[in-house]
């Protein structure tokens, strides 16, 4: 055995040539093209996260969207403007049933207007929302054309009323602080149990 | 396949440059390692696999000297997993062929090289089958040339006393 062409191919083995002959048709090619992986390789676009999340956002948005009109327009007819425009006569229909005017449609009118008389409120018949018809429901928020002229009396009245209201109010309102102020100190006995 | 399908990174012109000059450089040595180890008929996938396995992280490779060995590296790896794939399949090799001619003797003398331990079957596939002198064998593998000799030499031995070249004399 030649160990100078075994080594670097320089002078001659008959033994190692043989072989070497043998084996060629395993040699790797030079000339062939190599497969580019480009060719062979499938990627996927990736789909980033932000597109999935404004997705579901806008789908959960639309949803309570939805969820929120019905639950609005199960109600609506309750509603004193739809029931307005459901039933446009009703503003004109204030007699009730039999003919008369209910107590309630009065003393909204009376609140509606800021005049208040001193007629007692008569209570013909208990109310109930389910034993008037829809019509004698609606509230009425109409101005009236000309306002009630009040008596002497009843101006006098009136005013007594307005004035012990505010004094009412402003005596309820010191008591409510007085509360409030001893609500924020704390009691001494329970401080020395607590102790 | 579509345009948009293929991965842009080893699209560009100078990619495909770079990917074939890597090939033709390194293949002989990637072909000779796999086929000291593999059935021949299953070393060109497997050849294009680690490719294009380095071609992915060409670019992580810190020395570039070192592209010899890190490929070698790689078909070893692939060699090794090709073997683990198909023991879960127990694929027939579809390379038999008819007794007697020059592809039967030249099958046999690869079987016999194959049979050598790993250092000897490698550096002697590279002599032999891929043509490459001692010392492209070492600059290429990075192995010192000493060590290649040394295996050539000591395969060499093997080798002749497994196909009876030594008893003819």
């Amino acid at each position: 055995m030649n160990k100078e062409y075994l080594w670097s191919k320089t002078g001659s083995d008959p033994e190692l040539e043989k072989l070497e002959g043998l084996l060629c048709e395993f040699r790797f090619d030079r000339n062939s093209a190599p497969q580019l992986p480009a060719s062979n390789i499938v990627t996927v676009e990736k789909v980033s996260k932000g597109r999935w999340v404004f997705g579901l956002s806008f789908a959960a948005t639309a949803a309570a969207v939805l969820v929120l009109m019905a639950m609005w327009f199960t109600k609506a007819p309750d509603t004193p403007i739809a029931r307005d425009q459901h039933d446009p006569n009703s503003v004109q229909d204030t007699a009730g049933p039999r003919g008369e005017d209910t107590s309630s449609s009065r003393l909204d009118d009376r609140a509606s207007t800021g005049v208040l008389t001193a007629e007692p409120i008569r209570l013909t018949e208990p109310i109930t929302r389910q034993s008037r018809p829809r019509a004698d429901r609606a509230v009425q928020i109409v101005k009236p054309k000309k306002k009630e002229k009040l008596t002497k009396e009843e101006k006098y009245a009136y005013d007594r009323l307005m004035y012990a209201l505010a004094v009412t109010g402003s005596k309820l309102k010191m008591v409510q602080d007085s509360v409030d102020r001893k609500r924020d100190i704390p009691h001494p006995r329970t401080t020395r149990n607590e102790k | 396949m579509s345009d948009r399908a293929i991965n842009s990174e080893a699209r560009t012109a100078s990619s495909e440059q770079d990917f074939n000059d890597l090939y033709r450089r390194y293949g002989p040595l990637v072909h000779g390692v796999l086929l000291a180890r593999l059935p021949k008929d299953e070393v060109p996938d497997v050849l294009q696999d680690v490719f294009f396995a380095a071609f992915k992280s060409l670019r992580s490779l810190r020395d570039p000297n070192a592209v010899g060995g890190w490929l070698v590296k790689i078909a070893r790896n692939h060699a090794a997993n090709f073997y683990r794939a198909s023991h879960r399949t127990e694929e027939l090799a579809d390379h038999i062929e008819a007794p007697g001619g020059s592809q039967t003797e030249a099958a046999e003398v690869l079987r016999v090289i194959r049979s050598l331990p790993e250092a000897y079957s490698e550096t002697l596939t590279l002599r032999l089958v891929e043509g490459m002198t001692g010392q492209e064998i070492a600059r290429l593998t990075g192995r010192t040339p000493d060590s290649v000799r040394v295996n050539l030499h000591r395969g060499m031995t093997m080798l002749r006393q497994k196909l009876g070249i030594e008893g003819k004399k």
